[in-house]
């Protein structure tokens, strides 16, 4: 990874979690619904990223996040769970002779299947975060509830944010 | 063994990601006080159920001796209350006025009987655990006692099974009364033996000597009154000198506790 990559992946960190600290975590929708953009710090990993590297990475990402937000260990474990799966995911989805250099995008993987990968890096993200958070594995409505409106919230402000990253790029 | 470094590496990213999932879990359970206590309540349901079943192999070992210390018991406080009978029917012209008094003792209680699961006597704060809860009427705050003497007072309650803290416990504090005078006192315990507790706060004038019964005084509420605890076996004075400090020489062996009784105040 070039000097000028990791700063450009610094930067996304940063704004990343400045947004998430500063606007997102004090949005609640509906007492359930909170919109978690984090996980984009996954998503727009390079495929020749290490996949140590990135699940280390994120594990520190989401334990910057948990101090700010009060939920100690259950974002980090939620990025690093998004970390372990991209890479298996992106080979299910992309041709292997394309696989050692691309950044996601809807020209490299297809524009069909990048919402899919986007998708379910979410969905795995918001699952796992929730589970954590409710810990109450006899309340399963609820806890699908919280997810589902997370999700729903979050999943299009990621597209959004994604259209925005490759407008600037 | 080359075989399974060059496995382990092949699949080191697996470890990796256990390793940082199995620490992330550790920073929930610690650091978040409700995932932290719903934790630890599944997990001493779960080890109560293991420790309940050890417990049920090793019971029958015992049954024999216990079945004989209790037909001893039986058969002298049988004798004991025959000779009292007497006695008070003597002195007393109505007889059924003692009766009255020794219900009325017990009267308000109810007493829930359960078996000790787990229980440690070798630590500063001792506890133990039985195999009944909440569904079977225990809560937080009851007495417990056994044939012998008093054993502790429950301090965590789940749906089958409950902690009890021990009177070998350095957090116990009981109130206690010397049998036949009244004096109050607290009875606590400071480590060490665990024959022996230790008898606060009697004040000076009362008079005391080795070999007095000691009993529950009633003033919690949480035993009833007149419960043996044990017996006086030396006499001190304690450390500001402004009262006594009784050694209690305690009548229940808390280290071979099986049948156990829960008090529950009405």
């Amino acid at each position: 990874m070039q000097g000028k990559d990791v700063v450009r992946r610094l930067m996304q960190l940063a704004a990343l979690l400045v947004l998430q600290v500063v606007v997102l975590n004090h949005i609640h929708l509906g007492m359930y619904a909170i919109p978690l953009v984090m996980v984009l710090f996954v998503v727009w990993a390079p495929l020749n990223t290490p996949p140590i590297r990135l699940m280390i990475a994120s594990f520190f990402c989401g334990l910057i996040l948990d101090m700010f937000s009060g939920t100690t260990g259950m974002s980090a474990a939620a990025l690093t769970c998004a970390a372990f799966v991209q890479r298996p995911l992106l080979s299910a989805l992309v041709p292997k002779e394309t696989m050692e250099t691309i950044e996601p995008s809807y020209a490299t993987i297809g524009k069909a299947r990048y919402p899919v990968y986007i998708f379910v890096l979410f969905l795995l993200h918001h699952i796992v975060f929730f589970v954590l958070e409710d810990f109450c594995f006899t309340d399963f409505p609820g806890m699908s509830m919280s997810c589902l409106t997370s999700l729903l919230v979050s999943y299009p402000l990621g597209l959004l944010l994604d259209y925005v990253r490759r407008k600037r790029l | 063994m080359r075989t399974i470094f060059t496995f382990l590496w092949k699949k080191i990213h697996w470890l990796v990601f256990l390793l940082l999932e199995g620490t992330s879990l550790f920073l929930v359970v610690r650091h978040n006080s409700y995932q932290g206590s719903v934790f630890f309540t599944q997990s001493n349901i779960v080890v109560s159920k293991l420790l309940g079943v050890e417990s049920s192999l090793l019971r029958y070992s015992h049954m024999i001796s216990d079945n004989r210390e209790l037909t001893q018991r039986n058969v002298l406080l049988q004798q004991q209350v025959a000779q009292l009978r007497e006695a008070v029917a003597v002195l007393c012209h109505d007889s059924t006025e003692t009766e009255r008094i020794l219900a009325a003792s017990l009267a308000g209680y109810e007493l829930i009987p359960a078996r000790v699961t787990a229980c440690s006597v070798w630590l500063l704060d001792n506890t133990l655990t039985i195999d009944r809860g909440s569904k079977d009427g225990v809560e937080e705050g009851m007495g417990v006692a056994c044939g012998t003497g008093i054993v502790g007072i429950v301090t965590q309650v789940s749906t089958h099974s409950a902690q009890v803290m021990s009177i070998l416990n350095t957090r116990s504090n009981i109130t206690c009364r010397i049998r036949g005078t009244g004096y109050i006192g607290y009875l606590h315990w400071q480590g060490g033996n665990m024959l022996v507790s230790t008898m606060d706060d009697v004040p000076h004038h009362a008079r005391v000597r080795v070999g007095q019964a000691v009993e529950t005084s009633g003033y919690s509420q949480v035993f009833p009154a007149g419960i043996f605890v044990g017996r006086i076996n030396k006499v001190g004075t304690s450390p500001d000198g402004l009262s006594f400090r009784l050694s209690v020489q305690l009548s229940t062996d808390m280290a071979r506790l099986e049948n156990v009784i829960v008090i529950k105040n009405n």
